[in-house]
């Protein structure tokens, strides 16, 4: 029995940071430092992953996984760990956040996402998910100030909360039935299993499992708390939901799905087929009479992982690898998406896609960028959406799922619609007309109502009193530098994904085969 | 023996009264409570399962230790979040919080 | 099979009956004389001040929330020490590297002056 501490090598790293940078924070003084301190976490851990994959194999009574689709799961999630660390430096000096529980909550929710990425026991997964989960409640409702973010959190929680008892239920069950909760033992007890259809404990186990998973990716019936959560939680942590904890809830779906129910594949393709079909027409149905960024973005998440479902309802090897392509691409497109919106927040103090308008003039840099995320989105080359969706597309084709195929066609084109109506905003409309402030080149600032009517009032006064003029309250900060690393790093791989896919489809073709 | 098929339909029924109350209850530390309901039962399921399909594997109660750490945390966490939402209004009724429509 | 049970529900109806029955003789022996005075809770002889129903400080709260992650930490080490013999050193630097992680939550809710009364 291998108790080596090696395989383990990225999770415990990233836990070693979460915890300095919990008991750094510990003084009340300013920590100079804090946020780089919890960047190095996933460095650390995409350094650990580099040792680890020469080590395939399974561990510690095969509670612990490392094979290729581990790996890139884990490298999935501590990208986006970094990203949004990153696009947090900045949100948390303007809003009342406590900086290093912030962070060190981010790193162990990445924890958890890692775990649960990496296991083909469900214990383990399950326990994976409730750290992500139980850290992503406490990140919701962060702005301890702010009615919006506690009520988010709130909702989450409960509805979090009912879902996860509703998942260990359906283990409970599978367990019951199989005897086991390591999933392959459990394919090959369902294997054995005469009448799969007719099994009515089986039925109900896959359901409320599928349930469990479903409620972390955002599927129909279970959405509810998306658009709300998304709204309300501190942006860069919205980002982390819509990237990271979907990409870890699909690592753990696919993982259940492909190696413990692929017996059971008669009852679960269908209702995921019916759910896919559902969940894309709804998210992008109701994503375009949306006025606020975030909340359209949560409804376009609902729209994306019906996207992602199908590469699981179609369910073949080149399907699966689509999936995680998807995935990959998702993730930089959806980080690129966030900074730019923590970016106009940030000049706008305002997240309404009315906020984007005139974005073209001001910051044609951010502008260009959010077109480009937008592309990907909706899957238009030369992006890598493009190619994500193409070979989803491409895929179901293939195994004869075209209905679902010219589907998903039909709803890029729905979707079109309202990132389009972003768009243009940011150069069709005009810049802020009436605001004062904003017409001075967008520099209507941050919480200052009062100078604001002071300077508005008779222009005669104000032109008398040129130093009154400039006591304009400048920016608090100028346009910070990480958000537009951020960008920078998102647009690169969004493209890279989108030019040069060869060596990507060859690396998640690997992954896809779970072994 | 108490036959199996008995336990199992207490912890349907503890379940699914979980389940209701959850999603019928307003007061959230009563939905909280609910929700620990449902969690019971599922320790229920699994320490069954294990002792009549399985005796002498230990799966079951293992899985029975991690439901109830993670129920621990789950619910320190679920009244830290009702406590912030008391501190802010006098009522933690959940129709009452509805600033986020659209 | 049932028959099993028979023990146990006698049990059951001989306890109920005895406390009820015991009930029903003490309220046929004690005299009924209520006054307001005698109703009163009673708070060591004192007038009691404010209702009998209190709210608990949320102080109490946050006591209670540390507490329960050593009592759940008490779930594993027992768990742990039963087959720490067989399991042998190895098990033994995982058990502390566990509690050791439970101390660093400590050492926190310490400096935030958690354990603090106030």
């Amino acid at each position: 029995m291998a108790t080596s501490l090696l395989p383990l090598l990225p999770q415990l790293l990233l836990v070693l940071f979460a915890l300095a940078v919990l008991l750094y924070d510990l003084g009340n003084e300013d920590r100079p430092g804090l946020g780089s301190l919890a960047m190095l976490g996933p460095l650390a851990a995409l350094l650990g992953l580099g040792i680890v994959a020469g080590h395939p194999g399974e561990y510690w009574g095969r509670m612990l996984k490392v094979d290729s689709f581990s790996l890139f799961f884990q490298l999935l999630t501590y990208a986006g760990t970094f990203l949004v660390i990153l696009l947090s430096r900045d949100y948390v000096e303007r809003q009342p956040i406590h900086r290093g529980e912030f962070y060190t909550l981010i790193l162990l929710a990445g924890v958890g996402m890692s775990v649960m990425a990496s296991s083909a026991e469900l214990l383990m997964i399950y326990v994976g998910l409730e750290l992500m989960s139980l850290s992503s409640y406490a990140l919701v409702g962060m702005i301890k100030r702010q009615d919006q973010s506690i009520e988010a959190a709130l909702k989450y929680y409960l509805m979090g909360a009912v879902t996860s008892a509703i998942l260990l239920f359906g283990i409970s069950l599978l367990f019951g039935i199989t005897g086991t909760t390591y999933l392959p033992d459990i394919a090959s007890a369902l294997a054995l299993t005469k009448d799969i259809q007719g099994n009515l404990l089986l039925i109900a186990a896959v359901v409320f499992v599928l349930a469990g998973f479903g409620f972390k990716v955002s599927l129909v019936p279970l959405h509810m708390w998306t658009p709300d959560v998304y709204q309300g939680a501190p942006t860069p942590i919205t980002a982390f939901l819509a990237v990271g904890s979907k990409a870890a809830a699909f690592a753990g779906f696919i993982r259940l799905l492909a190696t413990g129910l692929p017996a059971a594949v008669s009852l679960w393709q269908p209702l995921l087929a019916l759910v896919a079909v559902v969940t894309m027409t709804y998210g992008n149905m109701t994503a375009l009479a949306q006025t606020n960024m975030k909340r359209m973005m949560g409804y376009s998440s609902i729209a994306q992982a019906g996207y992602i479902l199908t590469g699981l309802v179609v369910f073949t090897p080149d399907s699966l690898a689509a999936t995680l392509y998807y995935l990959l691409a998702y993730l930089f497109m959806n980080i690129g998406v966030f900074a730019c919106l923590i970016w106009v927040a940030n000049q706008q103090e305002s997240e309404e896609i009315a906020a984007f308008r005139g974005l073209g003039q001001r910051a044609p840099f951010y502008a260009v960028s959010l077109a480009i995320f937008f592309l990907s989105l909706v899957g238009i080359p030369p992006t890598g959406g493009f190619m994500g969706k193409f070979y989803l597309f491409f895929a179901a084709v293939q195994s004869h799922y075209v209905w679902l195929a010219v589907v998903m066609v039909i709803n890029s084109v729905i979707s079109l619609a309202y990132y389009y109506g972003v768009v243009r905003q940011m150069w069709l409309e005009p810049c802020l007309p009436a605001a004062p402030g904003a017409a001075a080149g967008g520099t209507s600032r941050w919480s200052m109502p009062a100078a604001r009517a002071s300077t508005s009032t008779p222009p005669a006064a104000a032109s008398s009193t040129p130093e009154k003029a400039q006591s304009w309250p400048e920016p608090t900060k100028p346009a910070s530098l990480a958000l537009g690393v951020a960008v920078v790093i998102s647009l690169l791989l969004v493209l890279l994904l989108g030019l040069y896919p060869q060596p990507f489809f060859e690396w998640v073709g690997k992954a896809a085969l779970l072994g | 023996m108490i036959p199996l098929g008995y336990i199992l339909g207490f912890s349907a029924l503890l379940f699914g009264l979980g389940l209701y109350g959850a999603l019928t209850r307003r007061n959230a530390i009563r939905m909280v409570m609910s929700i620990e309901l449902m969690l019971n039962a599922v320790n229920v399921n699994f320490l069954a399962f294990s002792r009549y399909l399985n005796p002498g594997d230990p799966r079951g109660s293992i899985w029975a230790i991690f439901v109830m750490t993670v129920a621990a945390a789950e619910v320190a966490l679920g009244l830290a979040i009702i406590l912030m939402l008391s501190r802010r209004q006098d009522d933690i009724d959940v129709d009452k919080v509805h600033s986020l429509q659209g | 099979m049932l028959a099993a049970y028979t023990d146990v529900v006698t049990f059951l109806l001989v306890a109920v009956l005895f406390i009820a029955a015991s009930l029903f003789l003490g309220g046929l022996l004690r005299p009924h004389h209520p006054y307001p005075e005698k109703l009163s809770p009673y708070e060591c002889g004192k007038a009691p001040i404010g209702s009998g129903q209190v709210r608990f400080k949320v102080r109490y709260y946050i006591f209670a929330l540390v507490f329960l992650v050593f009592d759940v930490e008490a779930l594993f080490l027992y768990a742990w020490a039963v087959i720490l013999r067989q399991a042998g050193w190895p098990a033994l630097w995982e058990g502390i590297a566990f509690v050791a992680l439970l101390f660093v939550g400590l050492i926190y809710a310490w400096r935030k002056k958690v354990l603090k009364w106030v």
